[in-house]
Formats: structure tokens, sequence, C-alpha cells
């Protein structure tokens, strides 16, 4: 047994998964494409991401996705 | 004129202290009944693109950082952009009741996170003898990640509202719904707790209370 790794600092990882992983998604206006899917891919890879598995979980009903999980 | 949906709050909160947000726009908010929704009008949605993701998220996330410390929040995820103000203001007026009933719930509560992960893999398929051994030996792992977990929730009980739990590839993540003021207490209890070597433990947070609005 050993002691907990006892960090409790919020990772920029951290941030980042909850940022892009976490919260409401308003369904049928996530109006990525005003940009362009292409100039998004570009300039944005992680939201890309994020994006795509916001609408793969989107459900009816339910504002927040279902579970998202990066790791 | 695009616009870029922040979070989402009960009425009452001063943007005085709200930092500017993503590539440097400024936040702005409108008032739903009994709620604020925070947003900044971009130029263009394309803007978003003229910096790094990784600063973006960041700058969205200190907007967020600030509004969650005066209340509760709802964040919306990033980069949710819609066409213009009026499609975010219906948003609200639609779902007002649940998001009202959400923040009345949560208001002065945080989310708490514990993240146990196996600084090992279970032993690939090859690694074994047999499928069946594979099984056992993930059957077994995943037991001790929930022994590990439940762990964690007796020991922050006194302070845990509400508790979730839900598997990862390599471990698993406890969430924990407190109240702000005993965020410190819930910690120093979690960090102090002994784990099996197998494993490593984090605590993050608070956060807001994101696991626990999920079906409103």
């Amino acid at each position: 047994m050993i002691s907990s790794d006892g960090e409790d600092e919020v990772s920029l990882l951290d941030i980042l998964d909850h940022v892009l992983n976490a919260g409401v998604v308003i369904q049928g206006t996530v109006v990525i494409s005003l940009a362009g899917v292409d100039l998004i891919y570009v300039g944005l890879n992680v939201i890309v991401t994020s994006v795509e598995t916001a609408l793969r979980h989107m459900r009816p009903g339910s504002m927040l996705g279902g579970d998202f999980e990066n790791g | 004129m695009p616009v870029l949906a922040y979070c989402i709050s009960e009425a009452g909160i001063g943007l005085d202290a709200v930092p500017n947000g993503v590539v440097g726009a400024r936040v702005e908010s409108f008032t739903g009944p009994g709620l604020q929704c925070f947003f900044s009008e971009l130029d263009k949605a394309e803007a978003l693109t003229e910096q790094p993701a990784r600063q973006a998220a960041m700058e969205f996330y200190r907007v967020l950082q600030e509004v969650f410390r005066q209340g509760a929040i709802i964040p919306f995820r990033f980069p949710t952009v819609v066409s213009d103000n009026s499609e975010l203001r219906r948003h609200l007026q639609e779902h007002a009741a649940e998001y009202q009933n959400a923040l009345e719930r949560l208001r002065e509560m945080v989310q708490m996170e514990i993240r146990i992960t196996a600084r090992e893999p279970v032993a690939s398929k090859e690694g074994v003898s047999s499928g069946k051994e594979y099984l056992s030996r993930r059957r077994d792992r995943a037991q001790e990640l929930e022994t590990a977990a439940e762990k964690f929730r007796q020991a922050g009980e006194t302070w845990i509202q509400e508790w979730r739990q839900r598997p990862t590839q390599q471990g698993i993540r406890c969430f924990a719904l407190v109240h702000r003021d005993f965020q410190r207490n819930f910690i120093e209890r979690a960090r102090s707790e002994t784990i099996p070597a197998i494993f490593a433990m984090r605590v993050s947070g608070p956060w807001p209370a994101t696991e626990f609005i999920k079906e409103v």
C-alpha cells in the first residue's frame, strides 16, 4: 500500500478534458460548419475531435451528451 | 453575428471580474428567467481558428473559472458557436425550467474528481496462457479498482452529497458532489487515503458539476 500521488492541482490536460468533453451541447446548433469543416480541421484538430465525439454521443432528450471518455 | 456560448448561471453574477474570452473577445451576458447566460460575439466563426486550439480552450476555461468562482454554472461544451444572439436566447427560453432546477440543486456545490489508474496494464492476451486467464485478470483488476473507489467514497462520505463513477481504459474516474465550503476537507481526506501500489491516484477540482446534471 502506498500513499496517494497527492497532486490535486488542475493540469492542462484536466482543463482540456473538461472544456472539450463536459457541458451542454446545443443539439443541432453546434454550428462548427459556420467556419467550414476543412478550415477547422486545419486549425483546430483537438476541437474537431471533440465535436465529432459530441455529435456521436448526442441523444434526444438529453441536454448533456452521454459518457465521454478520453482515457 | 456568430456567438460563442460559455455557460449559464443563476442571475446576479457580476461581469467586472470576468476576463476577456476566446480570441480576446469581450464577454457579455443576458438574463432569462432567473438565469444568466455568458457569451462572446465573434466577428466571424473563423476567428476561433486564428490561434492555437489549446490557447482558445484555456481562454474559454478562464471565463468559466471566474463565473464559477461566483456561483454554480452549467458550461457549454467548447466550442459551442451559434449563428446569433437570438438563437442562444431561444435555447435558454426553451430549457429555462431545466436549467433553473439544475442550478438550484447545484447551488454552492462543486464537483471533485478522483482518477485512479493502473500503473501497468493488465497483461495482454499474448502474455497469458489462455483467453480465460486474460478475462479473469481483467475481472480481478476491475474489482480492485471498484474496491479502491469505494474506499475513497467511504473516506469522503461526510462531505459527499452524490457520487458517480465510471470505468476508463486505464482505471476508473470517480466524481463527488461536494459543498464548496468543504472542498478542502475532501481533498485532504482523499489525499491521506492509501491505495494498492499497482494504482496511481490523483484528485482534481473543484469543477462545475457537469457529471451531476446529465439528465435534466
